[in-house]
Formats: C-alpha cells, sequence, structure tokens
C-alpha cells in the first residue's frame, strides 16, 4: 500500500463507468484476482476490493457525468481512496500487517495524486478506442453500405 | 425475461463475492497462517459462542462416529482375541501333556534293568474298561524282541508280565489281575511270600509265615524265584496286615508300586536270545 500509480485501478474504474455494475464487477474481480497472485500477498485481499470498486464504478454509470475536465480525475481520487480504505479493512480482517495510519494516509494520498493525474489520459483513451470500435461497427454495419 | 436476466447478474455477482471471500479467508485457515486481525479477533469474538457451540455439537458427532467405529473394532478384536485365548489353551494343554511325558519318560530312563534284560519302551496303547486291573495292550511286540513272560515295569515298580505277543503289539497281565501270583520278599526281614492280584487297586500277601514281623508300610520286592521276574524289583508296599487267629500264614493288604490306574509308558525288560 505504498505511494504508488495504480494503473489497473484507474482502468478499472473508466471500464466500470461504462459497463453493468456486475460486469464491472467481474472486471474487478478478474483484475484484482491477476494483482493478488502478482503481488504474493495475502489472496483475495486485491480480488475483493477491486471487486466492490468494479461493482460500484458500474452502478454508478448512470449518475456521473464526466463532460468536465476534472472528473475524471476526481473520479480516480475518490475511487483510489474507496479501494484504499476496502484494502485496509479486509487486511484487518484477514491479519494482514496493517501500515500505521499516517504512513497509510500518505501513501493514499500520494497513490490518489497519482491515479488523479493519469486519469484523464486513461479516459481519454478509452473514450478513443471506443469512439473508434463504434465507428468501425458503423462502416461495417449492412445498412450503410453502397 | 429482464427479470431472470438482472437475477442471474445478481447471482453472478453474490458467487464472485463468495468467492473473493473464499480465497481471503482461506489464508485463515491455513496452518501456516494463524493470527487475525483486531478486526478479525473482534468478528471472531462475535462468533464465539456460536463457533463454540459448533464445536461441541461437532464434537459429539465425531466421538458417536468413533464410538460407533470402535463397536465394531471391539466385537473384531474380542473374537481375535477369543480364537488366540483359545489356541494358546490348547497350545498350554500340549505343552503340559509334552513336560509330563517328558518327565515319565525321563524317569524311565533312569530305571536300570537287572543283567541280563534290556529294557524296551512301549506305550499302553488301550485297555478293557471292564478289567481295569487286570491287562493292557502295549505298542511292542516280537518284532521288538518281546516274548512271552517278559516282566514289565515302571521306574516305581513292577506292573506285570507280557502273556500275549503280537508281531507289533503284545498284551500284559497286571499284577493286579486274579491270576498273577508274584513271588515276593519282604525287603526288610527277606521273608519269602507270594503276592497275588485281587482285580482291584490293591494286591494280597499270602504264605507269609506267621512269625515274620510284618508292619504297615514294608516294602515287597521281586524274589526272583519262579524264574520269571528278576530279583528285586518293586512290587508294593504294605498298607493292613491280617493275622488270623488259627492260620499257619500272616496275610496283608498291598498298595501296588506303580499307579496302575494311569500308566502311559512302561519299560519291558526283554532278554536276549542266548540268555532264554
Amino acid at each position: 500500500m505504498g505511494g504508488a500509480p495504480e494503473p489497473v485501478l484507474v482502468v478499472l474504474l473508466a471500464l466500470g463507468l461504462r459497463m453493468e455494475p456486475e460486469g464491472a464487477a467481474l472486471l474487478g474481480f478478474l483484475a484484482g484476482l491477476l494483482q493478488d497472485l502478482a503481488g504474493g500477498g495475502a489472496l483475495g485481499l486485491f480480488t475483493m476490493s477491486k471487486l466492490w470498486v468494479g461493482f460500484a464504478a458500474g452502478s454508478l454509470a448512470r449518475t456521473v457525468v464526466l463532460d468536465s475536465a476534472w472528473a475524471p480525475s476526481a473520479f480516480a481520487v475518490a475511487g483510489t481512496v474507496a479501494a484504499r480504505l476496502l484494502e485496509l479493512g479486509l487486511s484487518a480482517l484477514a491479519g494482514e500487517l496493517i501500515p500505521p495510519l499516517p504512513a497509510w494516509a500518505r501513501g493514499t494520498a500520494v497513490a490518489a495524486c497519482y491515479n488523479g493525474l493519469i486519469a484523464p489520459l486513461v479516459f481519454a483513451g478509452l473514450r478513443r478506442v471506443v469512439r473508434w470500435r463504434g465507428s468501425l461497427r458503423l462502416a461495417t454495419s449492412p445498412e450503410l453500405r453502397p | 425475461m429482464i427479470l431472470a436476466g438482472s437475477g442471474r447478474r445478481a447471482g453472478l455477482f453474490v458467487a464472485l463475492v463468495v468467492l473473493a471471500g473464499a480465497l481471503l479467508t482461506l489464508q485463515l485457515r491455513s496452518p501456516e497462517r494463524r493470527a487475525v486481525g483486531l478486526v478479525g479477533r473482534a468478528v471472531l469474538g462475535l462468533l464465539l459462542p456460536a463457533q463454540v457451540s459448533l464445536g461441541r455439537a461437532a464434537d459429539a458427532v465425531v466421538r458417536s462416529w468413533r464410538a460407533l467405529n470402535e463397536i465394531g473394532q471391539l466385537r473384531t478384536e474380542n473374537a481375535r482375541l477369543r480364537a488366540e485365548v483359545e489356541a494358546l489353551r490348547r497350545e498350554v494343554a500340549r505343552l503340559q501333556e509334552a513336560s509330563s511325558e517328558a518327565e515319565r519318560l525321563r524317569r524311565l530312563v533312569g530305571f536300570r534293568a537287572p543283567d541280563p534284560y534290556a529294557t524296551v519302551a512301549a506305550r499302553v496303547v488301550a485297555r478293557d474298561p471292564s478289567r481295569w486291573y487286570t491287562t493292557l495292550t502295549v505298542d511292542r511286540g516280537s518284532r521288538d524282541g518281546v516274548t512271552r513272560n517278559d516282566p514289565v515295569v515302571t521306574a516305581d515298580g513292577l506292573v506285570g508280565r507280557v502273556f500275549e505277543v503280537y508281531p507289533s503289539t503284545a498284551r500284559v497281565l497286571l499284577v493286579t489281575d486274579p491270576r498273577s501270583a508274584v513271588g515276593v520278599l519282604v525287603q526288610s526281614s527277606r521273608d519269602a511270600g507270594v503276592v497275588e492280584g485281587t482285580a482291584t487297586e490293591k494286591l494280597r500277601l499270602r504264605y507269609l509265615s506267621r512269625s515274620s514281623p510284618l508292619r504297615e508300610g514294608d516294602v515287597l520286592v521281586t524274589s526272583g524265584l519262579g524264574g520269571v521276574f528278576p530279583r528285586g524289583i518293586r512290587v508294593g508296599v504294605v498298607r493292613a496286615v491280617v493275622r488270623s487267629v488259627g492260620a499257619l500264614f500272616q496275610e496283608a493288604e498291598v498298595e501296588p508300586a506303580t499307579d496302575l490306574s494311569r500308566l502311559e509308558e512302561v519299560l519291558v525288560m526283554v532278554r536276549p536270545t542266548a540268555a532264554r
């Protein structure tokens, strides 16, 4: 729980806002599981936290409007804090070593900042991909063929 | 349709939560990882009473199951032990029999036959219950050098003489047979008499001089007169002296030196061919 950017979390938030809650939860589950397996920590910790973060993102898809330039950053910061809080609680429940609160707060703040910084890029990139796929689908649509 | 779809999605979500929870709590159950955190301890504290009750119930079930299993095992073990005890009893009986036989044979081996006799050990193979104190059959016969009138003894004393010989068996006339008469000497006074059978477990001493100082407990041995029995074999012990008024001789009741009711092995005293 150090102060490093978490691109997986940001991508999950960005995708979750475009999905159904359950689908986003599944995505979060898989992403968290990969993170757990790669990290070597308590198995299930990130799986559970990312699952809930994904579900929350999917649930907020209809209520959050990302028309502001700061919206992705704000959303990423909030998501990061929420994920960190979840991980802290789950760590306590699972008997994992819990960092001292100041260190945890500092690490969370740094990670939230990093995630807030990369969030506009990730969200914009994802928006472009979606648009590109949309145009591709339109181009290959049988109704539009000459 | 929509409801079914949303229900399926909710089910998927619940399944994911359960799966993630299982992954997380698996570690708590692993033996290498027993420590739980602060929140974990609080949750466990809340769950403890239920956990204890469930544990007790599970223990009771396990104990009952073990008891049932043990009953079956105990029955099997009991049957096995019973069979083992039975086998050991048979073995003990066999060993006791072997020990007893060895003791009897050891005493027989200790018997020294006077010259020129040699001894042939024989086993009693038949006895007529109606004539228990008269005859018996042994498993040695003419092929073993046994001849008619050969004396038959044990380490304790005289048994009788051979009166019928077959190739592999011989019949022995016991000293207790009424047809049997053995010349004897009172060991202490050297007075001569005759011991006759009575068809009971006792013998009768007859024709002993009235002047002989016969007493209860006197030992009678063969006199060697008559040529059938060699001299000096114990015949019996005087148990009661009878002196009738006006009689020329005194008589006595004699207990045989050998317990004729429990004979199993005997020695047949055979004479070399040249000595016959």
